[in-house]
């Protein structure tokens, strides 16, 4: 529990406790669903978010420690500093679903623990698709909580510098475009790298997350620490004449070839030609024709070092993987480059420095070789623009 | 001995409405049946249809997913998902009741929506709800966009997806991945807590430090320079004596052009366009405004299906600034040590 010291000096002065909530209440309403109105119908202690309004500074403290007892992470601890309305809310992330699908009878078994064991409010979801019951406040009942969720067939985890939970797109389950088994590999991952989600070892967190097919709903290059995306080689499949009726129905492919972004595309009005000299599989025409349908070499690119937070800012993935052929039930190929980039992060990584950082610090290149990669265009957008290389001693003939 | 975790995830099937699993990859085509509702086709024949719901910013009651699962229960068979955008949606609804359950939907005050061209399900972090890092309150901003914007999600009208996140710290959660992004932003210089700074692992707390602004002082406490300090939380992240954030300072930037789609240009992050807003609860009348100002100028000037990284990679930052009311400022200009790669190089204007 933070002491008198430890209490920020807000702006305007701290009030009493209080009850009314008028800036709650002015948010309640509206058209868009409010949090304030949902987080009225819990136990959650509504004095701190309007407080925090009133106030513009947020009431709650640093991190405490709570755990699962026997796990390493699943909770997060979470302290006051606004003893007086409460002293601390720790929650539970629940490894979401493959698909973020549910089934009503079992999630409201989930609800029913929610309210035995928390204050009722529910975080749905978390940017890496975790479900977290929220407002727990006897580490005692962790436990109890986990072993609900257990017998469920749920479990916790998630947290700390752990291999985070998989988010995966809906993928094969509901959309045609899915180009890997995002789900099924979802279910695969977790269980294959579980002790890595549970038990937290690495420098940092490793964030990943998946999408099935360009597209990227999963934002995995963008934001994952490693991403896994589907990805075809071959050309889109056209079947023309099912185009020619889309087209006879009123099906707009002129704008289609128009807005291609490499101008791959020719329509003479009976065929659809794609370049494969321009074509870069970027799903474009795909998204809009329901008789382009991606190509069937399949398999998925993984990439390294998308983050938002840490040293070096904000920044993008990078292609490690361009191509790893899935096949189940033992995702061989996959294990092994996505155990590779973990292993080289294991080794490499300084405490609290995220795997982009890391590439930053050792150089692209250097990262690239202790993968184990072949080196391929597919690796960069251009090649470098100075001759600043590491030379090895055995590339130069034993003269240096 | 009992044991716990382990476990992993629910096998694939178990949550899966029957007609998904027995369409499981074999689905041929979508389309819009109207805003939010999406029929599914299968190379089988089968249907599926969808109803996608906005979500609450960051947090929702058990009584309210309780209501939903009666509404799934009555008129889906009982299945639901959540999506990459945490909107909910209702899967294998019977096509019959479509009307009735977005009217029911529409009693308890969840609005149908947020597919194609329109305004997708707002994401934000749970800030001031419960977090100590923030410097603004997404769920806030996200609720009093979400009215503002209530209509452009409820209808399929504008040039292309418009997605927007919110993070309220510099550790930005997605924020830089969306269309319009609001990013949390501190000004004021993290505080020491000298008395309680030893509980920290004082060597972690100064490499956090991307611009080296923290320095050692004496044996048991650290000093940082304010000269040198951004401002990016690394430090009060790692050390519970170290404090951020000062209610007259703080407040929020603003981004655009985040994509993560390989589709144009392909995917990139979003580029800050407005440094600081001040937080003005509960109504963000600034946050707001800067957004709709952004959206009138991109709805304006787009072309079909135009993306609103696309639209600026086709007119220029000039004309973007220019015609999004946007005043440019020193702070415009990435000073970060950091590779800049953003400084131009080229004398292609736009005046």
């Amino acid at each position: 529990m933070p002491n008198e010291s430890s209490t920020r000096p807000a702006g305007a002065s701290t009030a009493e406790k209080g009850t009314e909530t008028p800036l709650m209440d002015e948010i309640s309403g509206g058209p868009w669903p409010s949090h304030a109105r949902e987080l009225k119908r819990t136990r959650y202690p509504v004095m701190m978010y309007e407080e925090a309004m009133r106030q513009k500074y947020t009431q709650w403290g640093h991190g405490g420690m709570s755990s699962v007892p026997g796990l390493g992470s699943g909770a997060i601890a979470r302290k006051s500093r606004r003893p007086d309305i409460i002293s601390h809310s720790h929650l539970v992330r629940v490894l979401g679903t493959p698909g973020c699908f549910y089934k009503t009878s079992s999630f409201r078994k989930i609800c029913e623990l929610a309210e035995k064991y928390g204050d009722g409010s529910l975080h749905m979801l978390t940017t890496n698709s975790n479900l977290e019951i929220c407002g727990l406040m006897n580490d005692d009942d962790m436990k109890g909580i986990t072993e609900g969720l257990n017998s469920l067939g749920y479990d916790v985890g998630s947290a700390g510098d752990a291999i985070r939970n998989i988010p995966d797109c809906m993928g094969p389950s509901l959309c045609e475009y899915a180009l890997m088994d995002t789900p099924g590999i979802k279910h695969f991952m977790t269980k294959h790298y579980i002790d890595d989600i549970q038990y937290p070892r690495f420098p940092f967190k490793i964030k990943t997350k998946m999408s099935g097919c360009p597209n990227e709903c999963g934002k995995a290059l963008l934001h994952a620490d490693i991403g896994i995306i589907g990805v075809f080689r071959d050309l889109p499949k056209v079947d023309n004449a099912r185009l020619r009726e889309w087209v006879k129905l009123g099906g707009d492919i002129a704008t289609v070839c128009d807005r291609c972004p490499t101008d791959a595309m020719k329509w003479d009005s009976t065929k659809l030609e794609i370049d494969p000299d321009r074509c870069i599989r970027c799903m474009y025409c795909i998204n809009r024709v329901p008789a382009i349908k991606p190509g069937d070499d399949r398999g998925v690119a993984l990439t390294a070092g998308g983050k938002m937070k840490g040293k070096m800012g904000p920044m993008k993935g990078k292609v490690i993987f361009p191509f790893v052929k899935t096949s189940p039930p033992d995702y061989k190929e996959l294990v092994e480059a996505y155990g590779k980039i973990c292993a080289v992060y294991d080794d490499h990584g300084k405490k609290k420095e995220r795997i982009g950082d890391m590439i930053q610090r050792l150089g692209f290149d250097t990262f690239i070789e202790l993968c184990g990669v072949e080196p391929s265009t597919m690796h960069f957008s251009s090649p470098r623009r100075n001759t600043f290389y590491h030379w090895h001693a055995e590339e130069l003939g034993g003269v240096r | 001995m009992s044991t716990i975790g382990g476990i992993g995830v629910p096998p694939v099937a178990e949550n899966l409405p029957p007609v998904v699993l027995k369409n499981y990859g074999k689905w041929d085509t979508h389309e819009m049946v109207r805003p939010g509702v999406i029929r599914r086709i299968a190379e089988s024949g089968d249907t599926c249809y969808t109803v996608r719901i906005a979500m609450p910013p960051s947090r929702v009651s058990v009584a309210t997913m309780l209501e939903f699962c009666d509404l799934a229960d009555q008129y889906c068979g009982g299945y639901f998902r959540i999506t990459q955008r945490n909107s909910l949606e209702f899967v294998d609804v019977d096509p019959e009741k479509i009307d009735e359950l977005i009217e029911k939907l529409d009693v308890i005050g969840f609005p149908v929506g947020g597919t194609k061209n329109s305004l997708h399900n707002i994401v934000a972090c749970p800030a001031w709800i419960h977090c100590n890092l923030p410097a603004t309150d997404s769920p806030g901003i996200a609720k009093a966009l979400g009215d503002a914007l209530i209509d452009e999600f409820k209808n399929q009208r504008l040039p292309s997806w418009l997605k927007i996140n919110l993070g309220a710290c510099a550790n930005i959660e997605e924020a830089l991945m969306a269309d319009i992004g609001i990013i949390g932003v501190h000004r004021d210089l993290p505080i020491v807590l000298e008395e309680n700074i030893k509980i920290c692992e004082q060597p972690t707390v100064i490499h956090s430090c991307p611009t080296y602004a923290i320095k050692p002082k004496g044996k048991n406490s650290v000093s940082i320079d304010p000269e040198k300090c951004i401002h990016c939380g690394a430090c009060t992240m790692h050390c519970e004596a170290i404090l951020t954030g000062n209610p007259e300072l703080d407040g929020f930037a603003v981004s655009v052009g985040g994509k993560a789609s390989n589709t144009g240009r392909g995917p990139d992050l979003g580029r800050v366009v407005i440094p600081y807003l001040p937080n003005n609860p509960p109504k963000w009348d600034e946050a707001v405004q800067a957004v709709i100002q952004i959206v009138d100028a991109w709805k304006k000037g787009a072309e079909p299906d135009e993306r609103m990284r696309e639209w600026i990679d086709r007119i220029g930052w000039d004309r973007f600034f220019r015609k999004a009311g946007i005043k440019v400022s020193l702070k415009d200009i990435d000073g970060y040590i950091y590779g800049n790669e953003f400084a131009r190089s080229d004398l292609r204007f736009g005046w």
